[in-house]
């Protein structure tokens, strides 16, 4: 008894030492916390060129290194890391295979062995135990890596994934893959706007609710995310496919770890209605099943389910855009009004609007008012760009199209004269003849081929399969320069404050998925047939 | 039995002075404060904050004089975007009596018309449609003051003089452009020793919420085009005891900055009349435009 309390308050000492590192490591003055927000800075930097991994790799570097020279014994200090690091080793090869032999969730098997690992580092020196978990925390999220310098279809390999797919999906914010993509879109977005490419746009607050297709997460029917080889897997989820006028048709596959499953349905269509009072919506439940006679050749392992919906979408957006008389607005600028003017419009803050969709579309004029002169030939260039804000990836540009005020008429899109042609609101569909009026508008379209060819550079290219892999599209940026085609009808009848709208549409192909990470098992009592 | 007789005639003596009319004096309404000339706003609900594609709904504004001076022939027009049409009623004339003993708020005239809501494109819920309506009239300030003159500022005269020199400022005078200040007036020689010329600097400034524009061409800002030389254009003339003035500039390019202008009597006043009190008219010649934006929506039609 008494050595048991001995046991326990000398335990309650030794982590105390990691308290006392963690205060060591907040004694941090003014300069040191410059210091290391220069280091997180670099390693951000480092993190857009080599991946998360890389960037986190250089701040734990630089801190190890720091701490080392802190340390008054460093050959010492340097020692007990590895001790530290070593007996996680360990503690990581159990769970792996605990997580393939064992019924037991690999992520409860995870935090037990953290446990074990935190009061084992309470034994040793608190610096080196706090630089211990430093690495192991960086190391852990990234499992995914070394997967990959496993054996695709190896019981560790899929070990490896199954654990880091269920902390992605537990705790989405450590998700290198997640993280390292979502900068990569963000910088690349920011870029694009300093230098002219993106041009921002806000959805409409008068929208009721969010447009497109949504997927529930993945269901499996069996607790624990658990199947026993030979016996059917089955998963579910209920997508939802939100649209107004417009047919928008669904195309659903499923598969595991690249085996096609049976999905059902196959193909589900939401028909638009062109009088529709409100958003149509429909909520569709997809299965995928996978058979015994298929399972049945399942080795035991994690597996990662995938189900996938393709659908056609479009997105329109706008801007409101002033034009005036070009010697109006210089006697305007001249007299310092042009301000007072400015202030007194209804919307002029140049940002466009965009329906809701996975694809947001942004469009930037010039300073407004726009002046024209009678006698000017070329008019003001519109920018518009297309950006990926789904969660998913577009995987075709089908069309684009334009609508321009009357009497702006289209010169050509960067640079290309050749791609737009002018066209009647009757050569619409139905659908996209809506709010069209030749008398009040210059249509447009822009016609992207499906396969390759002369095409606009879009950055997107073509997809006969879409559970091949799949094209990143992020951004896309148009220059459209106009030309004056009619003065009288840009400026109209004289007051000053009227607005006109430019709008651009685009219709595309869209792919969303899901997955779920499950465990295969040998069952206990298992025929030998179904082993085999 | 006296005393109580006297107390029941005390109160009821008190209880009748309300009946007893008091003299009261007739106030004058003051026509020459605030600086607003038309007032232009949308009736509420014409139209409304919201309309469905396809709908016919009404517009109505007000257009109210609120300014001393009197309007005749002032433009209205009204700039509807693509997503309204309307019939009738966008461009017409206005003519509007300014604020008087008879009528102390104005005249003002309700312009109604009817508009459609167009109809939507794929995917939209809803769209802004912005109204303006800009209204372009002719309009003028007359600003009254006494101003001290002493020929001889430099003597000390005795006995004491009428009056002492002295710079004035003025707030609202019933119309949009003001005289802010008067200042100190200014004694010239002329070639006529017995006569001096007062010279009197008038600050003007722009303090409605509108745009100045020559008078002459008022309605052009109330069109596309014809903006050279337009805008901040201001006529001044004036009188100093019934004598006119001459101000340069004649024609006023406001500016942001100061914007002065200075008056002489040419025909000089004589000297010997000594210091004295002197009535300065002054009048301020231009046109105004304003303008009143209405943002509206229209939404997805019910079905």
């Amino acid at each position: 008894m008494a050595d048991d309390k001995k046991k326990w308050a000398s335990l309650a000492e030794n982590l105390g030492n990691i308290k006392e590192g963690f205060k060591f490591v907040s004694q941090f003055n003014i300069g040191k916390i410059i210091l290391i927000l220069g280091i997180i800075v670099a390693a951000i930097f480092s993190a857009l060129s080599f991946g998360v991994f890389g960037g986190l790799l250089v701040i734990v570097g630089l801190f190890i290194i720091w701490l080392m020279f802190k340390s008054p014994n460093v050959l010492g200090f340097v020692g007990s890391v590895v001790k530290g690091i070593a007996f996680a080793g360990v503690l990581v090869v159990i769970l792996f295979f605990l997580s393939v032999y064992t019924p037991f969730p690999p992520l409860l098997l995870l935090v037990i062995e953290g446990i074990l690992l935190i009061l084992f580092i309470a034994k040793i020196d608190a610096k080196a135990g706090m630089v211990t978990i430093i690495i192991l925390m960086v190391l852990a999220p990234s499992a995914h890596q070394y997967a990959s310098l496993l054996p695709e279809n190896s019981a560790l390999a899929q070990s490896v994934t199954s654990i880091e797919q269920q902390l992605s999906g537990s705790l989405n914010i450590i998700s290198p893959k997640r993280i390292s993509e979502q900068i990569q879109r963000d910088v690349k977005r920011q870029i694009a706007l300093a230098s002219g490419e993106y041009y921002t746009s806000r959805v409409d607050a008068g929208a009721k609710k969010q447009l497109g297709v949504f997927m529930d997460e993945v269901k499996t029917t069996q607790k624990l995310a658990t199947f026993f080889v030979g016996e059917p897997v089955n998963f579910f989820t209920k997508i939802t496919a939100r649209a107004l006028d417009f047919n928008v048709k669904l195309n659903l596959r499923c598969g595991v770890d690249g085996i096609v499953g049976k999905v059902s349905p196959v193909s589900e269509e939401l028909f638009g209605s062109a009088g529709a009072s409100e958003e149509n919506s429909k909520i569709i439940d997809v299965d995928c099943v996978f058979p015994k006679e298929q399972t049945k050749d399942w080795s035991a392992g994690s597996r990662t389910a995938k189900i996938s919906a393709l659908f056609n979408f479009a997105t329109l957006g706008y801007l409101d855009v002033y034009f005036m008389d070009k010697e109006k607005k210089n006697e305007l600028d001249r007299r310092n009004l042009l301000m007072q003017w400015k202030a007194s419009l209804p919307s002029a803050d140049g940002v466009s609007v965009t329906t809701s969709g996975p694809v947001r579309v942004g469009i930037g004029v010039g300073d407004l008012p726009l002046g024209v002169a009678p006698t000017d030939e070329d008019g003001p260039a519109i920018g518009i760009s297309f950006d990926n804000a789904g969660s998913g990836e577009m995987t075709s540009l089908s069309q684009v199209m334009l609508m321009l005020p009357k009497g702006l008429l289209v010169a050509d899109v960067n640079g290309d004269s050749g791609v737009v042609r002018k066209i009647s609101c009757v050569e619409l569909d139905e659908s996209d003849q809506r709010g069209c009026d030749d008398d009040g508008m210059e249509v447009y379209l822009l016609d992207a081929p499906r396969t390759s060819g002369p095409q606009l550079q879009m950055g997107v290219k073509a997809k006969e399969t879409w559970t091949g892999e799949n094209i990143k599209f992020d951004l896309v940026s148009l220059r459209i320069h106009t030309k004056i085609g009619d003065y009288g009808a840009l400026v109209g009848s004289g007051a000053t404050a009227v607005p006109k709208k430019v709008w651009a549409k685009v219709v595309y192909d869209y792919a969303l998925s899901k997955e779920k990470t499950f465990s295969v098992r040998v069952p206990v009592n298992a025929h030998p047939e179904v082993i085999s | 039995m006296k005393t109580k007789i006297m107390i029941i005639a005390l109160l009821l003596l008190v209880a009748c002075v309300p009946f007893i009319p008091s003299k009261q004096d007739i106030s004058i309404p003051k026509l020459y404060e605030g600086s607003q000339g038309v007032d232009v706003w949308f009736v509420q609900n014409a139209p409304p904050n919201d309309v469905f594609e396809g709908q016919l709904f009404g517009v109505a504004f007000s257009l109210e004089n609120k300014g001393a001076s009197d309007i005749e022939n002032g433009v209205y027009v009204v700039g509807l975007p693509h997503e309204l049409t309307a019939r009738e009623g966008v461009v017409g004339r206005f003519s509007l009596k300014g604020k008087s003993v008879f009528n102390p708020f104005g005249e003002s005239k309700i312009i109604k018309f009817s508009a459609h809501a167009g109809e939507l494109a794929s995917q939209v819920a809803r769209v802004p449609a912005g109204l303006s309506v800009d209204v372009c009239y002719p309009y003028h300030t007359e600003v009254s003051a006494q101003v001290c003159i002493n020929p001889e500022p430099t003597i000390i005269s005795k006995p004491k003089s009428v009056c002492t020199p002295s710079a004035q400022s003025f707030s609202g005078q019933g119309a949009p452009v003001v005289v802010t200040k008067i200042d100190v007036p200014q004694i010239l020689p002329l070639d006529n020793p017995a006569l001096v010329q007062p010279q009197i600097t008038l600050s003007i400034k722009n303090v409605g919420r509108g745009f100045v524009v020559d008078k002459y061409r008022f309605a052009d800002a109330c069109t596309p085009r014809g903006g050279k030389e337009l805008y901040n254009v201001v006529r001044i003339g004036g009188y100093l005891s019934e004598l006119p003035l001459d101000c340069r500039p004649q024609e006023l390019r406001l500016s942001d900055k100061e914007n002065t202008v200075v008056c002489t009597l040419p025909s000089g006043l004589e000297k010997a009349r000594g210091s004295h009190l002197a009535l300065l008219n002054v009048k301020l010649d231009y046109g105004y435009v304003d303008k009143k934006s209405k943002q509206i929506y229209v939404k997805r039609a019910l079905s």
